[in-house]
């Protein structure tokens, strides 16, 4: 992050060339490091054959732009690329583009195509290809923006064959990192393939099952991908991934329980690694009495997360005490409550609860994890005297009365972070449509204002901390943990590779003999 | 002729009546299919063209009867939840065909696990004379009567799956690549959909047998020297099995409904599963074709039965 | 009246069947004011706990003692199923009976809607219920309760149908009694012995269509303890964990099973 935002605020740096991966920190992310460690088969790697993926939940879309769930984009990855793709470190590198550079003022940032790149289907990529793959995402094709994110692009234009500039309204720090947004070709608009410039292609998609990937013969790294197929196979429980993983009808599943990593660990290579996910009972601020904020900090007081953390995460997860991953460079470390029931229940009496109250969770039912949080939050509320029940919707009326509606007291969920720090942020704005929790602080809306098109990296830092702060300090919502991601591995399969962000990169996972 | 029109004219009634609740149902039930399919990423401007898209902005008549007059023509629909590609959206039709053979073939392959095992069963319950043996199959009968679907299908996939290894919990290989893996592994949904239905058509059967054993053609044939299992083949069969053929067809036609929590415990890409699924995004023309066929499957096997029934019992008059 | 009663005395089912529903109404009782720990207190250094002295049905994922929250499921369920029947029974006699008694076009609309209601699996039509009202205790035992409201009304819709013209009620008519109390006072007292069986595959069906939610996650919520939903948590654990499952399991069977053989011992007396 230093690095690339000094060099921005340095006004003498006019034009900056990046070839290859962007050094430093930047987005934020504590690169340097790969933030997981899987162990390597040591064996030669070969060239070919299959391996079979076991998922949780079906696919959202098969349109990149439209695809939000973090199990479809992960899978969508090895498909599509963007002018840059996010790397293992969290940072981006070029490819669709070859290069870029961003113009002094940060409102034009000029793209390089890759020379000789193709689509999976073999025709090559066009200035247009790019040209309407921005637009499409900007809103600039029909108004309706597919990545908010970039609605700031003004408008895109092509130089010449092989360079496109694409201008903003507005100077961001962070747009490079949604101009990961897939490119897709134009002629799409009229037949819908589903083409990208991905390692893999599409071959089939059965709902309910799987969705199957063949190699790109076409891709633009020479020698990848190794694998000529992969299966993403839609498992029915954890169980029978489990189950399916011993048989060997599956190769890698990576969504294990603490239990079941301990049982496998034998046969297979199990890895951790976190998961970019912010867990919370995310609380009303605008319903009483959650509008006091003496209630929520004793709610923060009486939740024990060292417990749930070993209950749910078997001590593997990473306590978090605001709305911001621990990878991130701006993270502030300390933050939130230390597990009191006395403190919880003085509060609770201060604010004219001394007998507790009742209390309703909402959790989508979906998410077993969030469900068995819940669960241990209940018990744990119960020592401080509020009598919290717990209420289980499917995941469409959840968005419908929660995210959407905003009609709830307190839910147990997840919000994944993307490669931005801001991400996590940008909710709590009073006026973000996306302000679920109803949190209003006109300081954090005037600080959050002031350094979002600001370009000097250190201000901007300083300012994601003391937003952080201030999540903490009115106790917006109870941050819990970053829950970790648990893969098994076949022992004879390596080239696996952890991403800050949800992402099942395939095209280095190689066979050994 | 008239039986038959008849029929058809409360199939054709009753499948209105569903389709109507269904969709009068849906705008009860809070949930909204734009947000489940958009998530927690969705701008306004996002849902708001996506309701566009879907036709979700007519009025509520004006989308039944849009819906209503493709049925006729044979249209299904198009998913909400589920696109063919990056501009169409998938055929209902095209979803269900995908899904309807795995219950089709666990509907069948329970009904012949049920015919192959209850009627012998049957018959030699209801030609014992041993009292306890009687007892020992009424006992059998009333405890797998008790067990409920679910957890026969866990004691089936703990047993045969993880203590035999006969099969992989939830490795459920599609027809389309591998057949015998794939009948080999709906052997064991099947046997957990059939076994409580095995003892309660056996049971069924033998108080057939014994209420013809006590009938007077009987004791003539006794009189007349014939042995009990000359009688029992012979004579009583027949006219006990009358009974029968309606209560498996009940049984069919439940099973062919598809068993929604048997394809949950076994992981079986069903119509079941489709349904729940379908429900909980709010996918409502999937939810309406999939109604539509439980009811249809339900009332044209009664229908069958019915008619099967007229033909091997001649007492039944129009 | 004494030979009915050695009949029944005979009736090795009834016993049974008797024996173990009294068993499992004590134990609901039981579970309403004692359980040997809290149902829901969670312990993480027993997590997983097989079958022993202070934990006779071991624990789960959670370190919760699985015996007490089986006795809290039984209460649960009972409760769910008691309700249920009482719902279901009282409104499916009160229409069936007016329907059997005066039949006509009303008669036939509330048997047409019950067809219907008929073909659809059962299962299918509580989740739709419970999707509208939503999840939880009172709402699961309100759509079981109008689920069972159909097969109530047919089976009593036909006993009345079958004694509306019988000799006594024409007396009763002659000597001037009204339509209610020929309803309510002359015919019904009959149809009881039916009724009775009715009640018993209720609860029975209760017990299992409650278990059948929970088990969907519809159902019970937690940390609230159901026979159903501690099944479908246990299924995640058959591997390292089968007792979780078989506990709950077998005490759905056994309950249901007393049921049955209660059914089948009225029947047959």
């Amino acid at each position: 992050m230093k690095n690339f935002f000094k060099r921005l605020s340095l006004v003498c740096v006019v034009v900056m060339v990046l070839s290859a991966a962007l050094t430093g920190c930047a987005g934020g992310k504590k690169g340097d490091e790969p933030s997981g460690n899987v162990s390597e088969p040591t064996g030669e790697a070969v060239r070919g054959g299959e391996v079979v993926v076991g998922i949780q939940q079906d696919i959202d879309s098969l349109d990149p732009h439209l695809a939000v769930a973090a199990g479809t984009d992960e899978i969508l990855f090895n498909i599509f690329e963007g002018l840059v793709v996010p790397d293992e470190n969290g940072n981006v590198t070029p490819a669709v583009a070859k290069d870029y550079t961003i113009s002094e003022d940060g409102l034009t940032y000029t793209f390089i195509l890759r020379d000789g790149i193709k689509f999976s289907d073999g025709t090559p990529v066009t200035a247009g290809d790019v040209k309407y793959s921005i637009e499409r995402c900007a809103g600039l094709l029909d108004g309706t923006p597919l990545v908010k994110a970039l609605s700031i692009v003004s408008h895109v234009d092509i130089v010449d064959q092989s360079t496109i500039n694409i201008v903003l309204s507005e100077a961001n720090l962070e747009i490079i990192y949604y101009l990961t947004a897939e490119i897709i070709p134009a002629s799409s608009q009229e037949s819908g393939e589903i083409i990208g410039t991905g390692p893999f292609k599409l071959e089939s998609y059965t709902p309910q099952e799987g969705i199957t990937l063949v190699r790109n013969e076409y891709y633009w790294q020479e020698g990848l991908p190794y694998l000529d197929k992969v299966t993403f196979k839609i498992v029915a429980s954890a169980e029978s991934a489990m189950m399916e993983l011993q048989a060997g009808s599956i190769h890698i599943y990576p969504y294990l329980t603490d239990d079941q990593a301990n049982e496998l660990a034998a046969n297979f290579n199990i890895a951790s690694n976190g998961s970019s996910v912010v867990q919370a009972l995310y609380i009303n601020n605008a319903v009483a009495p959650y509008d006091d904020v003496r209630v929520r900090q004793a709610l923060a007081y009486a939740i024990d997360k060292d417990a749930i953390n070993d209950f749910i995460f078997g001590g593997r997860g990473q306590l978090i005490g605001t709305s911001m991953l621990p990878d991130y460079e701006c993270y502030v470390d300390g933050l939130g409550y230390e597990h009191d029931t006395a403190k919880a229940k003085s509060l609770l009496a201060e604010a004219g609860y001394p007998d507790g109250f009742d209390m309703e969770i909402t959790v989508p039912s979906n998410y077993q994890i969030h469900l068995d949080t819940a669960q241990v939050i209940v018990e744990q509320l119960k020592e401080a005297g509020i009598n919290a029940s717990i209420k289980s919707v499917d995941w469409s009326t959840w968005l419908d009365e929660v995210y959407k509606g905003r009609d709830f007291q307190t839910t147990v969920c997840g919000i994944a972070g993307s490669l931005t720090p801001s991400y996590l942020l940008v909710r709590y704005q009073s006026t973000a449509k996306n302000n679920f929790v109803n949190y209003y602080n006109e300081e954090f809306d005037a600080l959050y204002k002031k350094i979002s098109t600001s370009l000097d990296s250190k201000e901007v830092t300083e300012g994601y901390r003391t937003l952080q702060t201030m999540l903490a300090e009115d106790a917006a919502s109870v941050y819990i943990a970053v829950p970790p991601v648990l893969i098994a591995m076949d022992k004879t399969l390596g080239g696996y590779r952890f991403y800050p962000i949800y992402v099942q990169d395939m095209k280095y996972v190689y066979w050994t003999e | 002729m008239k039986y038959i029109a008849k029929k058809l004219i409360t199939l054709i009634l009753t499948l209105f009546l569903i389709s109507v609740l269904v969709f009068l149902i849906f705008q009860v039930i809070p949930g909204d299919p734009v947000l489940s399919i958009l998530g927690t990423e969705a701008t306004e401007e996002k849902i708001e063209s996506l309701r566009e898209e879907l036709g979700l902005n007519a009025s509520l008549p004006e989308r039944y009867f849009d819906w209503l007059s493709g049925v006729m023509k044979g249209d299904l629909g198009r998913s909400y939840r589920y696109k063919e590609n990056l501009n169409e959206q998938m055929a209902v039709s095209r979803l269900v065909a995908g899904k309807l053979p795995v219950t089709l073939t666990l509907a069948g392959m329970s009904l012949l696990f049920i015919i192959v095992l209850s009627i012998p069963i049957g018959i030699l319950w209801g030609g014992t004379k041993h009292k306890w043996l009687d007892a020992l199959l009424n006992v059998l009968a009333q405890f797998s009567m008790s067990v409920p679907s679910f957890f026969l299908g866990i004691i089936v996939i703990y047993f045969f799956g993880l203590i035999m290894k006969w099969f992989t919990p939830g490795g459920y290989v599609s027809y389309k690549e591998d057949f015998s893996g794939y009948i080999q592994y709906m052997i064991f949904p099947a046997l957990t959909v059939a076994l409580p239905k095995v003892a309660m058509t056996a049971r069924f059967l033998r108080n057939s047998i014994i209420n013809q054993l006590n009938a007077d053609y009987v004791r003539t044939a006794y009189s007349k020297g014939a042995g009990r299992t000359r009688v029992l083949f012979l004579h009583v069969l027949k006219n006990a099995m009358i009974p029968v053929v309606t209560f498996i067809g009940v049984i069919a036609a439940e099973i062919a409904a598809g068993s929604i929590v048997v394809e949950q415990v076994f992981g079986l890409p069903g119509i079941g599963r489709l349904l729940v699924s379908s429900i909980s995004t709010r996918d409502y023309p999937v939810v309406q074709a999939l109604m539509l066929y439980i009811v249809s499957a339900v009332v044209i096997v009664y229908f069958l039965v019915d008619v099967l029934y007229r033909y091997i019992d001649p007492r039944v008059e129009e | 009246m004494a030979e009915k009663r050695t009949k029944v005395k005979k009736n090795i089912y009834f016993r049974v069947g008797l024996g173990i529903t009294l068993f499992f109404v004590v134990l609901m009782f039981v579970g309403l004011i004692y359980t040997p720990y809290d149902p829901n207190a969670m312990n993480s250094s027993e997590k997983f706990l097989a079958p022993c002295l202070s934990h006779p049905m071991g624990t789960d994922n959670f370190g919760r003692d699985i015996f007490s929250r089986v006795l809290k499921g039984i209460s649960m369920t009972g409760l769910v199923a008691v309700s249920t029947v009482a719902i279901g029974g009282t409104i499916g006699t009160i229409i069936g009976a007016l329907t059997g008694f005066y039949g006509g076009i009303v008669d036939e609309i509330v048997m047409r809607i019950n067809d219907t209601l008929n073909g659809f699996p059962s299962i299918l039509l509580a989740l739709v219920i419970v999707s509208i009202l939503g999840p939880g205790k009172y709402n699961v035992i309100l759509a079981l309760g109008i689920l069972f409201i159909p097969s109530f009304a047919r089976i009593v819709r036909s006993e009345y149908i079958n004694y509306k013209n019988r000799d006594f009620v024409k007396s009763a008519r002659l000597m001037g009694a009204g339509s209610l109390r020929i309803i309510f006072l002359h015919i019904f007292p009959n149809i009881l012995p039916t009724l009775l069986v009715t009640i018993t595959i209720g609860f029975n069906n209760a017990v299992l269509a409650e278990a059948g939610l929970s088990y969907l996650g519809i159902g019970i919520q937690p940390p609230d303890a159901s026979l159903g939903s501690m099944l479908s948590d246990a299924q995640s654990y058959l591997f390292s964990a089968p007792w979780y499952a078989v506990m709950p399991g077998m005490t759905i069977v056994l309950f249901v099973l007393g049921f049955s053989l209660l059914s089948e011992g009225i029947c047959s007396k």
